[in-house]
């Protein structure tokens, strides 16, 4: 496959995702994963339609930030999504050739480029326990042990969960 | 200065738009953000300092982390609850969302608070068939709480009253079922003060309610004829104002006076934010099979003054809250007792 053939699509399936001003959040339903793009990084997942040749998503993302961008940046991209797995797998072997690393990148286009370098990170975070700890009465149970009292006779017998949000 | 007071000045106005740091140093917000974290106001921390220097240091990071992730799973619970809404609505149901999103919407952010199980009132004849719905679902990753104690004696009566007085909200193409802002309010406090107020967050929920409440906002309503309950009402709007800076001039609360243990018994409470402080530390039945455990189990379950309070329908007063925590710790002793004869009769034990 030729660099004009390929015409990466963003995943859209099982995603859940959320703009910012800034950047955009995806959450993979399927691998329980949420990832982070900046606006760079947002914007090639965004033109990666599957119609778009990569020098037409580069001249896009270029319009929309104002600046030229290369090539190299767009594959930069590619090579994070189809890691984070935003991308199908048959884009990712053709990604895999092509793509550079991101310090051959910075190198290439110089440190002070226009354009924000493509970044995809997971998010990690820890979050407050928010659901109860144990079943409150009338819970449906098939055990004690699943009762914040201890009983269970088809559903728990008195007790109270520690607080929900 | 405790924790729980540090938190207390960080958090103070943090739910508005508006939002923006205290003068708290990295220091002292790097001591704090485990409380902050754990008691589910991660999220609301990072909104305070995002315009801050702070935002930019390892703490703020962790923070925004949290804030970014609410911001999904908060996407991920409406989806969820507008499915709910469709699959109780095409078998003739109509729940009433409390708590949760039904608050958070009200928040100027996705991401600010975090969310748990989806909790619904339900008439209380529909509830069988509601559960046997959702027992029938496939997915059976989120959870649906249909047990509410702030409702005590609830009947059908009760429901078709709130539901006369809710009202609809939007979220993307479905409406969904909320309880009158009124009636909302008073069911947070009550809320609060039922689990000895241990969570910042629900403070948070109580400031913005007030804080948002429209102009026709019925006070006669809100307090009820009950002149405890309205009492638990008014004190709980005040610790909010008092604690975290919640407007409430033009309010009944704004005169109210809170009695001189309750301030410090929340902020005793929010030196231990999180949910695993406030589980049962070890199960009853678990603790019978293990004597030894029992004095240490029996101990854990001695209530705080707030919640015991309200469950033996004391007046907020100056009187001492011992009593009414023995009084509490009694009965439900007693209750254990009798639940666990029963169910041995039941079992033939």
């Amino acid at each position: 496959m030729t660099t004009e053939e390929i015409k990466p699509q963003a995943r859209s399936e099982g995603l859940v995702i959320q703009e910012l001003a800034d950047e955009v959040l995806v959450y993979d339903l399927q691998r329980d994963k949420a990832h982070c793009l900046n606006r760079t990084a947002a914007l090639v997942w965004q033109h990666s339609d599957g119609q778009n040749s990569i020098a037409e998503i580069a001249a896009q993302v270029g319009q929309k930030t104002g600046a030229a961008v290369d090539e190299a940046l767009v594959w930069l991209a590619l090579e994070q999504l189809s890691k984070a797995h935003l991308l199908p797998a048959i884009v990712k072997a053709e990604v895999g050739k092509k793509s550079l690393t991101r310090r051959e990148v910075i190198r290439r286009l110089g440190i002070g480029a226009a354009v924000a370098i493509p970044i995809v990170t997971s998010i990690v975070a820890p979050l407050a326990v928010q659901a109860a700890t144990c079943l409150g009465a009338g819970s449906p149970c098939s055990s004690g042990a699943e009762c914040c009292s201890g009983l269970c006779s088809g559903t728990c017998v008195g007790g109270r969960p520690g607080g929900n949000i | 200065m405790r924790a729980s007071q540090l938190m207390a000045q960080f958090l103070c106005g943090c739910w508005r738009s508006s939002a923006s740091a205290s003068d708290l140093t990295e220091a002292e917000l790097n001591f704090i953000q485990p409380l902050l974290q754990s008691s589910g106001a991660g999220g609301l921390a990072w909104w305070q300092i995002r315009h801050s220097p702070l935002h930019t240091a390892p703490v703020g990071n962790a923070l925004q982390q949290t804030f970014r992730l609410q911001t999904l799973l908060a996407a991920k619970h409406e989806m969820e609850i507008q499915n709910l809404f469709r699959l109780m609505r095409e078998a003739n149901l109509e729940p009433l969302l409390v708590k949760g999103w039904a608050i958070a919407q009200r928040y100027p952010a996705k991401g600010l608070r975090p969310y748990g199980d989806i909790d619904l009132i339900l008439r209380p004849r529909d509830r069988a068939q509601a559960e046997a719905l959702l027992n029938r679902l496939a997915d059976k990753t989120f959870r649906v709480d249909f047990e509410h104690e702030e409702l005590e004696d609830f009947e059908d009566q009760r429901y078709e009253d709130l539901l006369a007085h809710s009202q609809l909200v939007k979220l993307g193409d479905s409406d969904i079922r909320v309880m009158s802002e009124e009636d909302h309010l008073r069911f947070l406090c009550i809320h609060l003060l039922r689990h000895g107020a241990w969570r910042p967050l629900w403070l948070c929920d109580i400031a913005v309610a007030v804080e948002a409440r429209p102009a026709a906002f019925d006070w006669q309503r809100c307090l009820g004829d009950d002149p405890t309950q309205a009492g638990w009402v008014l004190s709980t709007i005040r610790l909010a104002a008092e604690l975290l800076g919640a407007q409430i001039d033009h309010t009944p609360a704004a005169k109210h006076r809170l009695p001189k243990w309750l301030m410090p018994m929340v902020l005793k409470q929010w030196e231990h934010p999180g949910s695993a402080d406030h589980a049962p530390p070890e199960l009853i039945m678990t603790s019978l099979r293990h004597p030894s455990h029992l004095a240490k189990a029996l101990a854990a379950r001695w209530p705080d003054a707030i919640s015991a309070s309200i469950r033996m329908r004391a007046p907020f007063n100056e009187k001492p809250r011992w009593p009414f925590q023995l009084a509490n710790y009694v009965r439900r002793v007693t209750d254990f007792g009798k639940r666990l004869a029963s169910l041995a009769v039941k079992h033939n034990l």
